[in-house]
């Protein structure tokens, strides 16, 4: 029916038409074939240079984009297939024959800051891409932990063995001297920044615990753990400024970009994984077997000879028949991991879109303990038309823990006093109460692992839209918001009747954290030609985050009815209330030059507002520079055959940052330990209700507080060599942080505790090196070696002269301290005595005498290099991959070593009442005859003749282990002729298998003080890690 | 319609960023919600912290002087028992961090809107943390104090200290004296709820006790005179003017968190000292004092041992007692005591003694002074519990009650260092009666004395190593030999 609406509308439409040809947008299709024969070449990466849109090839080669500038670069990349770029001609129709080829180095695609693809060739800094099949191939249920080994020159750390533990992780060494400041890189998914918070909340009793802090609790869980690795479609480390100089001040320790899977225009794809594991704990200290409890060599005894019924120590008579139990072994039960995906993919043109749904579930090898993860993704892209389209995600995860308490009086420090003689596991009596050996002086770990869990409910949903608007061949616009949020509701219970609960009669501590991070990102994107040989690319931005955070939480002590953990359970009740809120307000430039594709120029700017420092010095101003050279292509220069590519690049970066929220000024706030009362008077039968009182805060920010500035130099050569089957890529870098500003402690005689103020600089130099090598490939067998090392030094170059001396974390006997002069992670403690010519000093009682004046250097604890091998066999259908890793240097503390030899049930004192000379020097220089007994009492529980000493607790802590073995098969596409499935893989992966180190204790990875924490060197009092096996199961439908 | 949309985007975008860039009321935010500004803060607000905070304080520096004193010990050999280097590292911070700084806050506050009584109550306080610092450790910063433009402050003479303590006192009693006053303590006054009178008291107690740390310097008559003239008006009249904070079941008394329940999980620290249980068990005096059995609890239930025994000074060896829950001094609800109506009791009786041209080894007094001496004894019986009829036997013994002619200063202060069990105030008894066995009877160094003091008795703390670190060159000049007496307390 004709109109004259129709009429218009065909109007509109042909002015549409026309107005097209100037806006100069292009649809493109193709196929991609294999270059060997022809045939169609599915899953073929296909970018848009300059941008973040992209496509990948379907089941037969075909692909297609649309509202592409008229002057694109699309980059085809697949592994195993020599990537190509080709820039649009005339033609709209575009077939790319791909030649197999050995493996490049990394990808060829880097997916850079906000998620713009660039060509690797033409990064001026150093940027490692990990692959989704990499990610799965680790098989951690946490997305930070999967990178293990792959990364050159990241320390990345699982803080423990216990279910949805937290991982930590450092990129080219800690950055500051302020102990509570992050070092933790920064978060991005999808341009979006994500928290990767790792919140420790206060569980502490008002009386009652040697705890230090809160965070040697507990190895709570790292937010990134929310993500669900199945999603994720690559992620890019950008290690440093240079990388990051986009991102400023909140990437200043780095910077992780994720991308998530997103729907292909074309077929739709539906996916399933499912696998099943089951965890062991893979190391633990060796038992003395040779002596029963008691003390002084004879069973513990009253003053009036009758026998005590308390039986801690094991320093009693010689074992004869009893029983021995290796408690440090028995306590822990097989773990097990389930683990369920399913995704959906799919679109027809202009329209594709993700659906996936997780459900992970864990139980931990101590009894008791699991961690439980669901999750679901929905991402669309849609083209609304020629020149906008649209794209956004949201994301639901909701994690679930329950773990046990980690620290001191813990259930691994009560395992660490308990007698070999008694059953950890009859831990029970038959009315349910504590069955304990020991008293209320130790609990059994069993059964505070049962009765006293902590609880952790997180929701999270995090969600972003964005629009791309191409305005013309060269001037594109993105708009992008995102919203990351989660609460985590927590709760620990602790009965009366326990060694952690007894002095307040029993506790409940419930905390309710959230956390809200709202980003905006602007850009506007210029590329363009200018003339034959050089191009330009020209982004500028702005970038709005506001950061939201709170934690209500309240404790109560006292119960009344036993076991029920209600806080109108209680007689006193405590709460507090914390909250932060800042925002950070940025604009950036980047310019790119790409001189015919050999030569590169960067250069950038940002300048970043501030909430968090004062009006009048909270702007600061960064720029980076950068070049790069391909100097295997210059044209006209003939490089011998057996190179096939070779770049050398240098950059130059400063990154500045603010510090938290609330340090400057000067406040008053509630007083420790009050409100005081209920009061009541003993002339005046009136009571008052409890009263509150205030205290000036005791750490203040000095008004003229200035940005701390990292400056980064780096440079690198990459090369290939014979038809790219080795590649290497060696970086180096100096990275100094100036004016850091952390907390300077100052005498109390001033009113305050510490200041806050620009007082310090770190350096931290190194190298990293990535070698990829390809010794065998024909039809059938594919061999590939990665070979990742790094060597890393960070040296405290500057203190101001009146701090002295910053203590990271005092563990009592060995301390982390950041001195002037010194290194990061410095380990300090007591050293025995010795002459002058380095012999031991005997004492006159015939003993080594510990010098418990003064803490003295003792050791280090950042290893002297890391290294991992990752080998891949392929044989036809069956792959067989393999991934050792070395870390060699860095010395650890096992904070539970004290206690055990205290006690007597380790291996190292099981030699006793024997006669011995020590071997050295009397103090008048004579050498050693004097016999002398060692036991229990006069030697293995006397700290100044040998458990004080750091010679005797601080431990190397280097390791080499077998973190990843998997053989794999896939069922071959004949064979699935019949069947619904495009694609049927099998994998039996074993993780932790193979751990050999010096260490005496549980395994040294594990951080004390958990993820986000800057103190290294501490470990041992956390649920030890485990070693799986694991049976997956990943299948295509058709 | 061809419109330029290259040009409206770039005119959109420019628009934008000049929006953002003009956004200083979108940056300022950073002002911490939880908490408020000095000027906000309410001088009832800062009552209870400081309170608090010197209550702790008390104990903290209780917790090694009274191993030096032989009130308690440890339960090994070595350490502050065997008199090595203490530093009292949290008594520092709490007297300077908690109490006095906002001590000093609460005093401006007073004087900037004319509360003279809360100006009053904040000099007594400040004068008692000055009085607890400088007896630990000599000189102390406090003139250059609390300024957050003096982050180093130098160190006062202890002289100029008991000057600022003697003034403060007195501004207190004249302040406490005024009828008006903008703001007067209330609920906040943990201690006597605001009532002024008693605060007067316990000012003029301070006095006294102060003016009688100069016997040894000033000469004991002197020193006598000083005191009583301090307490002329009155002085405490009863235990019920005892300055002390009680605490309660949900804020518990430290020495019951810290002592009683921790030696009950294994972590010991101290227990009574055979010093002090001989001293109460009819070992060294040949009579029993009621008081032991309220103040300790015996470890095992052995009925064999009739004797309550303490730990030797040094070894820690051979104790049977303990500060338990039940203990006196160790209840969850015990007070800590700062002055006392006992106390003032002793520094009049022995006021009187040496008016009386008494020395360590004469006898006799006049009636005043015997009837002060009573009237403590008695009153730190009634303190602790005591029942009628154990309290009218060990007063009429004549082992406790000889007479006012036969009365010694041994007979006062050996009273005086047993109701004041757990005071850090007794140190300061010995050390200007320089450890005279004469005075305490049977006191002897203890076992494995620590060699850098050559044989001698300590005399003071160490700075805290914090004070070494951050305030370095001002400590180092003020350290002195652990032996050497300080200035108060020489001649």
């Amino acid at each position: 029916m004709r109109s004259k609406y129709t009429h218009l509308a065909l109007t509109l439409f042909w002015l549409m038409i026309g107005s097209a040809s100037l806006l100069a947008q292009r649809s493109i299709s193709g196929k991609v074939t294999n270059a060997s024969d022809g045939t169609g070449l599915p899953g073929v990466t296909i970018a848009v240079l300059g941008t973040s849109a992209g496509t990948i090839s379907d089941a037969e080669g075909n692909f297609n984009l649309s509202n592409l500038p008229n002057e694109a670069t699309l980059a085809f990349s697949m592994l195993g297939f020599a990537p190509q770029n080709i820039t649009l001609g005339a033609s709209n129709v575009i077939n790319v024959s791909m030649a197999e080829d050995a493996l490049t180095l990394g990808e060829v695609t880097i997916t850079g800051a906000f998620g713009i693809k660039r060509d690797a060739r033409g990064l001026t800094y150093s940027a490692q891409k990990v692959t989704a099949s990499e990610i799965l191939a680790a098989n951690d249920p946490n997305l930070l932990g999967s990178l293990q080994g792959r990364v050159a020159g990241a320390l990345i750390n699982t803080s423990s063995g216990a279910p949805g533990a937290g991982v930590n992780i450092v990129l080219r060494g800690i950055n500051s001297l302020d102990p509570s400041g992050d070092n933790q890189p920064l978060i991005v998914v999808d341009g979006v920044i994500m928290s990767n918070a790792t919140n420790v909340g206060s569980i502490l009793p008002s009386a009652g615990s040697n705890a230090f802090t809160s965070s040697e609790q507990f190895s709570n869980t790292n937010r990134l753990a929310d993500i669900n690795p199945n999603d994720v479609e690559d992620l890019t480390v950008l290690k440093g400024p240079a990388a990051t100089a986009l991102y400023g001040s909140l990437a200043q320790n780095g910077a992780i970009v994720i991308t998530t899977k997103k729907g292909v225009d074309g077929k739709s794809t539906v996916q399933f994984t499912s696998s099943y594991g089951t965890d062991e704990i893979n190391k633990w200290p060796d038992i003395q077997t040779q002596y029963r409890e008691g003390i002084s060599g004879r069973i513990r005894i009253n003053a009036d000879n009758s026998v005590n019924p308390t039986k801690f120590q094991d320093y009693g008579p010689p074992i004869r028949d009893n029983p021995v139990y290796n408690n440090f072994r028995n306590l822990f039960t097989t773990g097990s991991r389930i683990q369920n995906n399913l995704s959906i993919t799919g679109g027809n043109k202009g329209f594709n879109y993700l659906l996936s749904g997780g459900a992970f579930s864990q139980n931990g090898i101590v009894p008791e303990t699991g961690f439980d993860r669901y999750t679901g993704r929905l991402n669309a892209g849609y083209t609304v038309n020629k020149w906008l389209s649209l794209s956004g995600g949201v994301a639901y995860t909701n994690s679930n823990s329950k773990t046990t308490n980690g620290g001191d009086k813990s259930v691994i420090s009560a395992l660490s006093y308990h007698s070999n003689t008694y059953d950890v596991n009859d831990y029970i009596n038959p009315n349910g109460s504590i069955r304990s050996y020991a008293g209320t002086i130790i609990d059994n770990p069993r059964w505070l692992a049962e009765f006293a869990p902590y609880r952790s409910r997180v929701d999270r949903y995090s969600s972003q839209i964005a629009a791309d608007a191409k305005v013309n061949s060269w001037l594109s616009f993105r708009y992008q918001v995102g919203l990351d949020q989660y609460t985590d509701v927590r709760r620990f219970e602790m009965p009366n009747g326990t060694d952690v609960g007894s002095q307040v009669g029993g506790f409940l501590s419930n905390e309710n954290f959230s956390s809200r991070i709202l980003t905006s990102n602007l850009l506007a994107t210029i590329q363009k030609d200018l003339g034959q040989n050089l191009k330009l690319r020209f982004l500028a931005g702005n970038s709005v985050i506001d950061n939201r955070y709170e934690n209500a939480g309240s404790r109560g002590e006292g119960l009344v009815i036993p076991g029920f953990y209600d806080i109108s359970n209680v007689r006193n009740v405590f709460s507090f209330y914390d909250f932060a809120q800042s925002r950070l307000v940025g604009v950036f430039g980047d310019l790119n030059l790409d001189y015919k594709g050999f030569a590169y120029f960067t250069a950038s700017a940002r300048n970043d507002w501030t909430s968090t420092l004062p009006a009048g010095n909270n702007s600061f101003f960064y720029p980076s520079v950068g070049a790069g050279f391909v100097f295997s292509e210059i044209p006209g220069l003939k490089m011998p055959s057996f190179i096939s590519y070779g770049k050398i690049r240098a950059s130059y970066a400063e990154t500045g940052k603010g510090t938290s929220p609330y340090r400057v000024g000067s406040y008053f706030e509630a007083a420790p330990r009050l409100p005081f009362g209920p009061l009541r008077n003993p002339q005046d039968p009136t009571s008052t209700d409890p009263i509150p009182g205030f205290r000036q805060r005791i750490s203040v920010g000095r008004e003229d507080l200035r940005p701390e500035r990292t400056q980064g130099l780096e440079y690198g050569v990459e090369m290939m060599f014979l038809k790219r089957r080795i590649g290497f890529d060696v970086t180096y870098f100096d990275q100094k942080t100036i004016d850091q500003i952390f907390p300077v402690p100052v005498s109390n005689a001033s009113g305050y505790s510490s200041v806050v103020t620009n007082a310090g600089t770190i350096r931290n130099k190194g190298v990293e090196v990535s070698l990829n090598l390809v010794p065998l490939k024909n039809k059938n067998f594919n061999w590939d070696l990665k070979i990742n090392f790094a060597q890393l030094r960070g040296t405290v170059e500057s203190v101001d002269t009146s701090v002295g001396t910053v203590t990271v974390f005092d563990g009592a006997w060995i301390a982390s301290r950041m001195v002037q002069g010194g290194r990061v992670g410095d380990l300090y403690g007591y050293k025995f005595r010795y002459a002058t010519d380095g012999q031991l000093l005997i004492g006159t009682d015939g003993y080594p005498i510990v010098d418990q004046s003064r803490l003295v250097l003792a050791g280090n604890a950042i290893p002297d290099f890391t290294t991992a091998l990752i080998n891949t066999f392929t044989y036809k259908n069956l792959s067989l991959n393999f991934q050792f890793e070395w870390r060699k240097g860095g010395d650890v503390y096992d904070m539970g070593l004290r206690n055990a030899i205290r006690n007597g049930n380790i291996q190292q004192t099981e030699r006793r009442h024997t006669q011995v000379i020590f071997k050295g020097v009397k103090a008048d220089g004579t050498a050693n005859a004097t016999p002398v007994e060692v036991d229990g009492d006069n030697f293995y529980r006397s700290t100044a003749r040998y458990n004080g000493a750091s010679e005797i607790l601080l431990q190397d802590g280097s390791w080499l282990r077998l973190r990843v073995i998997s053989l794999g098969f896939s069922i071959p596409k004949s064979a699935l002729q019949r069947t619904p499935f495009a694609a049927l893989t099998l994998t039996a992966t074993g993780n932790n298998l193979f751990l050999n180190t010096p260490y005496a204790g549980f395994d040294p990875e594990s951080l004390q003080n958990g993820a986000g924490s800057n103190a290294f060197g501490f470990s041992g009092l956390t649920t030890p890690a485990v070693r799986s096996m694991n049976l997956g199961l990943n299948v295509t439908f058709k | 319609m061809k419109f330029n949309r290259s040009k409206i985007s770039l005119a959109g975008l420019a628009l934008s960023l000049l929006g953002f860039s003009a956004c200083s009321d979108y940056l300022d935010i950073n002002n911490d919600p939880t908490a408020i500004s000095d000027s906000q803060v309410t001088m009832a607000a800062l009552m209870p912290t400081v309170l608090e905070a010197t209550a702790q304080a008390n104990y903290q520096h209780a917790f090694s002087i009274c191993q030096v004193a032989q009130h308690i010990n440890g339960v090994s050999g070595g350490g502050v028992s065997s008199q090595a280097e203490f530093r009292i590292a949290s008594g520092w911070s709490f007297n300077y961090l908690s109490a006095m700084t906002n001590t000093n806050a609460l005093i401006k506050r007073a004087q900037e809107l004319n509360a003279p009584h809360y100006a009053g109550l904040g000099k007594i306080l400040m004068a008692y943390n000055l009085q607890m610092a400088t007896d630990a450790w000599e000189n102390i910063p406090y003139s250059q104090a609390f300024s957050l433009s003096n982050l180093k402050p130098a160190y006062d003479s202890q002289e100029s200290i008991y000057g600022t303590i003697n003034r403060l006192l007195d501004e207190a009693i004249v302040d406490l004296g005024q009828t008006t006053s903008g703001f007067s303590p209330g609920a906040d006054d943990l201690i006597f709820r605001g009532d002024r009178a008693r605060w007067r008291r316990t000012a003029q107690a301070l006095k006294a006790r102060v003016a009688m740390h100069l016997s040894l310097k000033s000469g004991g008559a002197t020193a006598a005179t000083n005191a009583l003239a301090a307490l002329t008006g009155g002085g405490m009249i009863s235990n019920a003017d005892d300055c002390q904070l009680v605490f309660n079941t949900r804020n518990l008394n430290p020495w019951h968190s810290g002592v009683a329940l921790a030696n009950n999980t294994g972590n010991v620290s101290v227990r009574h000292s055979a010093q002090l249980a001989d001293a109460m068990n009819g070992t060294t005096f040949g009579i029993w004092d009621p008081r032991l059995p309220l103040i300790a609890g015996r470890l095992t239930a052995n009925a064999s041992a009739r004797t309550w025994l303490g730990n030797e000074p040094g070894t820690g060896l051979g104790g049977n007692i303990d500060l338990v829950a039940t203990s006196w001094h160790s209840r969850n609800v015990s007070p800590i005591q700062f002055v006392t109506f006992a106390e003032q009791k002793f520094i009049q009786a022995e006021a009187e003694f040496l008016k009386n041209n008494g020395t360590t080894t004469s006898k006799g007094t006049t009636a005043a002074g015997y009837t002060a001496y009573l009237d403590g004894v008695r009153a730190s019986l009634d303190k602790i519990g005591v029942a009628d009829t154990a309290r009218t036997r060990y007063l009429g013994s004549p082992i406790v009650a000889p007479g006012a002619s036969n009365l010694t200063l041994g007979h006062i202060m050996v009273e005086k260092w047993k109701a004041m069990f757990l005071n850090p105030e007794v140190w300061a008894d010995m050390r200007r009666w320089e450890y005279s066995a004469d005075v305490y009877k049977d006191l002897q160094l203890p076992a494995g004395l620590n060699p850098e003091l050559g044989g001698k008795w300590t005399q003071r703390a160490q700075y805290p190593d914090a004070e070494f670190t951050r305030n370095g060159p001002n400590a180092t000049k003020n350290v002195k030999p652990l032996a050497e007496p300080m200035w108060v307390f020489k001649k």
